[in-house]
């Protein structure tokens, strides 16, 4: 890409490269950006410049999108630092937090009605927060490969999250 | 400051004619800005919608009233609700019209007393009608239009959008989606800052919702969802199973069904304000339909609308009580049933305050007044959302998803892939469009190839396959091995949009623009173009002349823009083509370095903002 924009998100969005960012900040700069660059700040202009726009606007989205995701931001951390981490083929190697999994996943099969929903989720929560301290600490200390086993166990409970999404919508709507 | 002299000095620039158009299922309108206020426009009986009804009776289509009147005794060559076909297959029209056979690009062509008509020659015939009434009133020829589309619609429905504008000679300045406009239409009366919105649109034929976030100007779409098959007239089609019920119809023909659907739908429409309603079934019969009846028998399809909302509302990630304000638009929600249900979703009173059925074509007009440059102080920007996720076909007939649904545009997203025979030279690239897994499950936009892939062993090639998702949400695709460097690429062309040929063919054959027609067109389109260029170019200049690097690329841009108003002077279209192209590559480097300039002042338009943060 010519165009003279920081292709690291965090200097795009002028935010200290951690895992927790001020999300507050990170919208308002999005906004602010947005307002700049968007291809309709362009409408009248030639057509080299509506390209260029939608290039810089897209690379904006696109951080924007990334850093507003708490997993998303953790993946982009590591793979900042060379470590990559693949969302369909990577998996925690972990025997012990495996069968853990396997567990939960049959307690969620076994809830009735919405209280028992909501209290399983905060079970996940609170587990899930954690390992997000976990990650937090991994990273601080720049042990790449426990962070990065940290990050995949997430995952797990991201995926339990969005099926316990499934069954409280089921409970809600009867 | 040569190139200035070409232009007359002290002049403001004139008002671009612009307008918004809402092409309805059922209804179309269209708006202007007028002092500062969008109104819709009506006609010369001071009717402002227009009937989605075109008549091909051998002559000159007719549209709108005077179609629709005309229908019931010839139905066949009416046609009513034509946007459900628009970028769908044969398989997917209905069977309400006879096909003709022969169709290179395998979009349907209906059969009618004035030759074969394709969805997107009809939609044409209703955008040439607003056209007109907005040229009638901003007293000549538009310089841009805003079409607004359902939030819903998928590539090839849009491809046909722009496609049915492009065959009325009607310069488009962006498609957006219908929620979106109706919440430009509501927002702007408001100064603070609103929050969360949802737009609950169901009109005529489809279905919306989206969830928005407003802040000061900026329009953030989060989520939308939807379903572009349902609407009034399915509501309409639950009412003509009653009738035929209740009269004990087995077998109906066109013109039965025809006149009993559009009386189910007056009935329907009624019922809004009363209890109770005639049907008029013919032969002197007539049904009671009361409110009751017709809450029973849509309950069902309305629950549909209350899924998708959750289901949105669920992808932008915030809950029902969440959202602040509950806009309603869509002629069907005028129903106090489906008012109540709404409001109970959102547990908060619904807004109606803008006629639902106006308020998609007010906002477009706002918008469009916008971006033709004629509200320069104006602080609104649009950030929509891709409907539907978008991938390619992978081994095993699954669909490995490259742009999500909800994915903010404009938006470009790459993946690499690589070949699975030993010695592999060329691959397939399938695109599709769709939620599911199995690429059968998904709608299918696009195929190409990429040849030219030097012999390698399995799993060593490296194919980088690009998305790009432009601001009027249209994919381009592009594929490129990344050791050798062949590439491939499509502007994705939908499996049911017409070739490009095809529709230079229906300029051609259009009784209105007959060959002459099409060449001044031509021309036409490269003057203004060419005067887009040029403006655009002074206005950069005036602005940003001080990071020419020298006298040379300015004495380069100067003769470069001398040439090109030259040619535009002459009648020869292909050289005022050339004579553009010369000039945006003489002005390529400064270009650049402009955007460079605005992404500096975006960078530092922060720092700014935090200090005022501080104060």
């Amino acid at each position: 890409m010519p165009l003279e924009i920081p292709q690291n998100y965090f200097e795009l969005f002028q935010l200290p490269c951690a895992l927790e960012v001020d999300e507050r900040q990170l919208t308002e700069r999005y906004r602010t950006l947005q307002r700049e660059l968007h291809p309709d700040r362009f409408a009248a202009a030639g057509s080299q410049e509506k390209r260029l726009a939608a290039q810089a606007a897209a690379h904006v989205n696109q951080g924007y999108r990334t850093l507003n995701d708490r997993h998303e931001r953790a993946t982009y951390l590591l793979q900042l630092q060379g470590v990559v981490v693949d969302d369909e083929k990577d998996t925690s190697t972990d025997a012990e937090f495996l069968m853990q999994q396997m567990e939960l996943r049959e307690g969620m099969e076994e809830l009735d009605g919405l209280p028992e929903v909501e209290a399983f989720g905060d079970r996940l929560g609170q587990e899930a927060g954690a390992l997000w301290k976990d990650f937090d600490a991994c990273y601080a200390k720049e042990r790449w490969p426990d962070a990065r086993e940290v990050l995949l166990k997430l995952r797990f409970y991201r995926r339990l999250q969005q099926q316990l999404q499934v069954r409280r919508e089921q409970f809600s709507t009867g | 400051m040569a190139l200035l002299q070409i232009s007359e000095p002290g002049q403001s620039q004139p008002k671009r004619r612009a307008c918004g158009i809402d092409l309805g299922t059922t209804h179309s309108l269209v708006a202007v800005m007028r002092d500062g206020q969008a109104v819709t426009l009506p006609d010369a009986e001071g009717r402002h919608r227009l009937p989605s009804v075109v008549h091909y009776g051998g002559g000159p289509a007719t549209v709108g009233w005077e179609a629709a009147r005309g229908a019931a005794d010839d139905p066949d060559n009416t046609f009513f609700s034509i946007k459900r076909s628009m970028g769908r297959g044969a398989g997917d029209v209905g069977d309400a019209h006879d096909l003709v056979e022969d169709s290179t690009s395998g979009v349907p062509r209906f059969r009618t007393a004035t030759g074969p008509k394709t969805a997107v020659e009809i939609s044409a015939d209703i955008l040439g009608a607003l056209q007109v009434r907005a040229e009638e009133e901003l007293g000549g020829e538009l310089d841009g239009a805003v079409i607004t589309v359902p939030a819903y619609f998928d590539e090839a429905q849009r491809q046909a959008t722009k496609d049915a504008a492009r065959l009325a000679g009607l310069p488009v300045l962006r498609l957006i989606n219908e929620p979106t406009a109706a919440s430009i239409a509501y927002g702007l009366d408001q100064e603070d800052d609103r929050g969360l919105i949802a737009v609950f649109d169901l009109g005529g034929g489809t279905f919306d919702i989206s969830i928005l976030r407003l802040s000061r100007g900026v329009f953030e779409v989060l989520a939308t969802g939807g379903d572009t098959e349902l609407g009034g007239d399915d509501l309409d089609r639950v009412l003509l199973d009653w009738v035929r019920e209740e009269c004990g119809v087995e077998e109906a023909d066109r013109v039965w069904t025809r006149t009993i659907l559009q009386a189910v739908r007056q009935a329907r429409e009624e019922l809004s304000e009363q209890e109770a309603a005639q049907v008029d079934c013919g032969d002197g019969k007539a049904l009671t339909l009361t409110r009751e009846e017709l809450e029973q028998r849509s309950a069902p399809l309305l629950g549909r609308t209350l899924q998708c909302c959750r289901r949105a509302l669920s992808d932008a990630g915030v809950e029902a009580g969440e959202i602040q304000e509950v806009v309603m638009v869509g002629g069907v929600t005028r129903m106090p049933y489906l008012r109540r249900e709404v409001s109970k979703f959102f547990s908060r009173e619904v807004h109606t305050g803008i006629d639902p059925d106006r308020v998609v074509a007010l906002g477009a007009a706002i918008q469009a007044d916008v971006l033709a440059g004629n509200a320069q102080d104006q602080d609104l920007l649009l950030l929509d959302v891709i409907p539907l996720s978008l991938g390619i076909e992978i081994m095993g007939g699954l669909v490995e998803r490259i742009v999500d649904r909800n994915t903010t545009i404009p938006a470009h997203h790459a993946q690499e892939f690589t070949t699975f025979k030993d010695g592999q030279t060329a691959l397939a690239v399938h695109v599709v469009q769709g939620e599911r897994e199995l690429v059968s499950d998904c709608r299918s936009l696009a195929r190409f190839e990429l040849h030219g892939i030097p012999p390698m062993t399995a799993g060593a090639a490296r194919i980088r396959v690009e998305f790009q998702v432009d601001a009027d949400g249209l994919l381009t695709v592009e594929a490129t091995e990344t050791v050798s460097g062949a590439r491939a690429g499509v502007s994705v062309k939908p499996s049911y949009g017409l070739e490009e040929s095809e529709i230079e063919q229906m300029l051609r054959d259009s009784v209105e623009h007959a060959q002459e027609d099409v060449a001044s067109r031509a021309l036409n389109e490269q003057r203004v173009e060419a005067d887009r260029v040029v403006q655009a170019l002074r206005d950069a200049l005036e602005m940003d002349g001080d990071i020419l690097s020298d006298e040379a690329e300015r004495s380069g841009i100067e003769t470069a823009a001398r040439a090109l108003i030259q040619a535009r002077e002459g009648t020869d279209a292909e050289a005022i083509r050339a004579g553009i192209k010369t000039l945006e590559e003489a002005c390529a480097p400064f270009v650049e370095r402009r955007m460079n300039r605005s992404i500096q002042q975006a960078m530092q338009g922060r720092r700014l903002e935090e200090f005022q943060e501080q104060d």
